[in-house]
């Protein structure tokens, strides 16, 4: 693995040198509010300091609302004209180690389980992932309870530790190699191998390991007093999985405008009632508590038994923003310890 | 499969007939716009579909026609929601998207020279129908073939313009039982599961094709069992509240079974194994 530096005085100016041939999608803050993963403007202001932003970058690989195909006319004289798949090259600068391992999880699902789906393959294909070691992990953070870590590369092209003035940037594939054909990059010493070496143990220090994740798949039973113990306080808001950077469940639907109209997929989540509601009424998973066991069970048992990997990077976001404090970091002790 | 790019681009098709079942259910018979489509459209019996009212939306269907009988497709749609209820209000000559056909589907080669024994019951007899129909067609294949098929009342009971072509077919059985029946029903008054008791098919060479009502399935399993059906010897289908249809939209799964891509059709063997959430 080869490394670079680069100057924090340069990245902007990188960035708008990436502008002129990619997309470029990287955390920015708008006022006082949340730093959000958006289209980089022609200024290059990016904000790669501080805590991981608030939604991952999942968005742009599963937008919240994607249109499928518009449909025209009536009777026979229906034409439908399907979405083209989007294909214009984009650099995500910024992203946080567990956010790109998780792209790896969105995968395994859209470009495997028999046929992928071209329109996720076309915006992934296109798009490269430059990372940042993560320095503050957040109060929700566990990555290194799911084999994680806070300057983990996978699915990553580069990955940027911060090392005060500069960054130290490992050059993780053979496309991340050509986005540091510039410049503004300079040749990083041992020392400044090194010194990224400490920033991420440090960072890695700071979250020890709260449970041993491949031990829960084990333990992840069916009948269990834990699902209904942390279900009963659950609101379905859904906000958990919206803000997962691996919950991919969607929706199809129709919307008419006029004479034609458009059919759209959008984000969904096993945590609402009508998500596995059939047409005459009956409902696999009539409560809360069946809809946690499937989230979690989903996440630790059931892809690990079909991919071999688990669906959680521990980005902690669903413990954050869960508004009756459901953390399934506790969830996952329980089940871990034999609380059941 | 579409032409056009995606997983989820539907294939245009004419709806040119409506058949209404019973009060509630009716069979739609398509026919894909696209020549060439029509021609080279093939499926297996078992298999299922995602059907389009467009500005409506989609849902799902198993393919209720036999593979043998080319040129068109059918599906049965009980009134329960959005999209079957604007199923209902189209007439022939109307258009529909159809994405198909998906899933596994009855293991017609393997079952090839045993003995079958259809129990169905209400509208889950469509894909059983598809199987029936697919077997009578090439009737040489097959050994004997019992049908068991209850509804509710004799009114509930769909595809009873077929029942002379069934119970006249050669070494073929057709056991008719309705919940209650009405001042013109005449045959049998009962449940499923009591009837495949009395009648007590030998489970020697033979397999139990099942489709239905919970309540149904429920009862007609031990029955089965205590005539001597091993749990391989029983297959049903499942239905599940599906959209993609293709393995990505996450709603179909029990535990890491995606129904969609590993289902519908499954022995009752196999469904052991499964968590018990469908």
């Amino acid at each position: 693995m080869s490394a670079v530096i680069l100057r924090k005085s340069d990245l902007p100016a990188w960035a708008r040198r990436l502008l002129a041939s990619y997309r470029v999608v990287a955390p920015v803050g708008e006022g006082e509010g949340p730093v959000r993963y958006q289209p980089l403007a022609s200024d290059g202001a990016v904000v790669l300091d501080g805590l991981r932003p608030l939604r991952a970058p999942k968005e742009h690989f599963i937008p919240q609302v994607e249109p499928l195909l518009t449909f025209q006319g009536s009777g026979k004289a229906v034409t439908i004209e399907p979405m083209a798949a989007m294909e214009s090259a984009t650099v995500i600068l910024g992203v946080r180690p567990c956010d790109a391992r998780a792209v790896t999880r969105l995968d395994d699902v859209f470009l495997g389980r028999k046929e992928a789906d071209s329109l996720y393959e076309a915006r992934r294909k296109a798009t490269l992932l430059v990372g940042l070691a993560c320095a503050t992990p957040s109060w929700g953070c566990f990555c290194t309870s799911v084999g994680g870590s806070p300057a983990g590369t996978e699915g990553l092209d580069l990955l940027l530790t911060d090392l005060g003035d500069r960054y130290h940037v490992a050059v993780l594939s053979g496309a991340g190699r050509e986005l540091t054909a510039d410049p503004v990059f300079g040749s990083a010493t041992d020392a400044d191998a090194a010194a990224a070496e400490e920033r991420h143990a440090a960072a890695a220090a700071r979250m020890p390991a709260l449970f041993d994740a491949e031990a829960v798949a084990g333990k992840v039973e069916w009948e269990a007093p834990v699902w209904m113990r942390h279900a009963r306080r659950c609101l379905a808001c859904g906000a958990c999985s919206f803000l997962c950077p691996t919950c991919h469940c969607f929706d199809i639907q129709d919307e008419v405008t006029g004479e034609g109209g458009v059919r759209f997929r959008c984000w969904d989540t096993c945590q609402f009632g009508e998500f596995t509601r059939m047409g005459a009424g009956h409902n696999p998973r009539p409560t809360q508590t069946e809809r946690l066991r499937q989230r979690v069970s989903h996440k630790f048992k059931y892809l690990v038994e079909e991919f071999g990997r688990m669906g959680c990077t521990g980005c902690g976001r669903c413990v954050e923003a869960c508004p009756v404090n459901i953390d399934i970091r506790s969830v996952l002790r329980e089940i871990e310890g034999g609380e059941r | 499969m579409s032409e056009a790019g995606h997983l989820y681009v539907p294939n245009l098709a004419v709806i040119d007939r409506v058949v209404e079942e019973t009060w509630d259910t009716k069979t739609f018979r398509a026919v894909f716009t696209d020549e060439r489509i029509r021609k080279d459209f093939n499926y297996h019996p078992g298999q299922f579909q995602e059907v389009s009212v467009f500005g409506v939306g989609e849902a799902t269907f198993c393919l209720a026609s036999s593979p043998t009988r080319a040129g068109f497709i059918e599906f049965s749609a009980k009134k329960v929601g959005a999209v079957t209820i604007a199923l209902h209000e189209l007439s022939e000559g109307e258009t529909v998207g159809i994405r198909a056909p998906y899933g596994n589907w009855f293991p017609h080669e393997e079952l090839r020279g045993k003995h079958l024994v259809f129990v169905g019951g209400g509208i889950g007899m469509a894909p059983l129908r598809s199987f029936l129909n697919f077997c009578l067609d090439r009737r040489n294949d097959y050994g004997h073939i019992d049908i068991f098929y209850g509804a509710r009342t004799p009114g509930d009971l769909c595809y009873t313009r077929e029942f002379d072509a069934w119970r006249n077919a050669p070494d073929t059985s057709l056991y008719l039982t309705v919940d209650r029946g009405d001042d013109r029903w005449s045959g049998k008054v009962g449940v499923v599961p009591a009837y495949v008791r009395e009648v007590a098919p030998s489970p020697e060479g033979t397999v139990a094709i099942t489709c239905g009502p919970p309540i149904m399935i429920k009862f007609t399993l031990p029955e089965l069992t205590k005539l001597g059906f091993t749990d391989e010897q029983i297959i049903t289908t499942l239905e599940m509240k599906m959209k993609c249809g293709v393995g990505k939209c996450g709603r179909c799964n029990i535990g890491s079974t995606y129904v969609c891509l590993d289902g519908p059709v499954f022995t009752y063997a196999q469904l052991r194994q499964l968590p018990p959430e469908f």
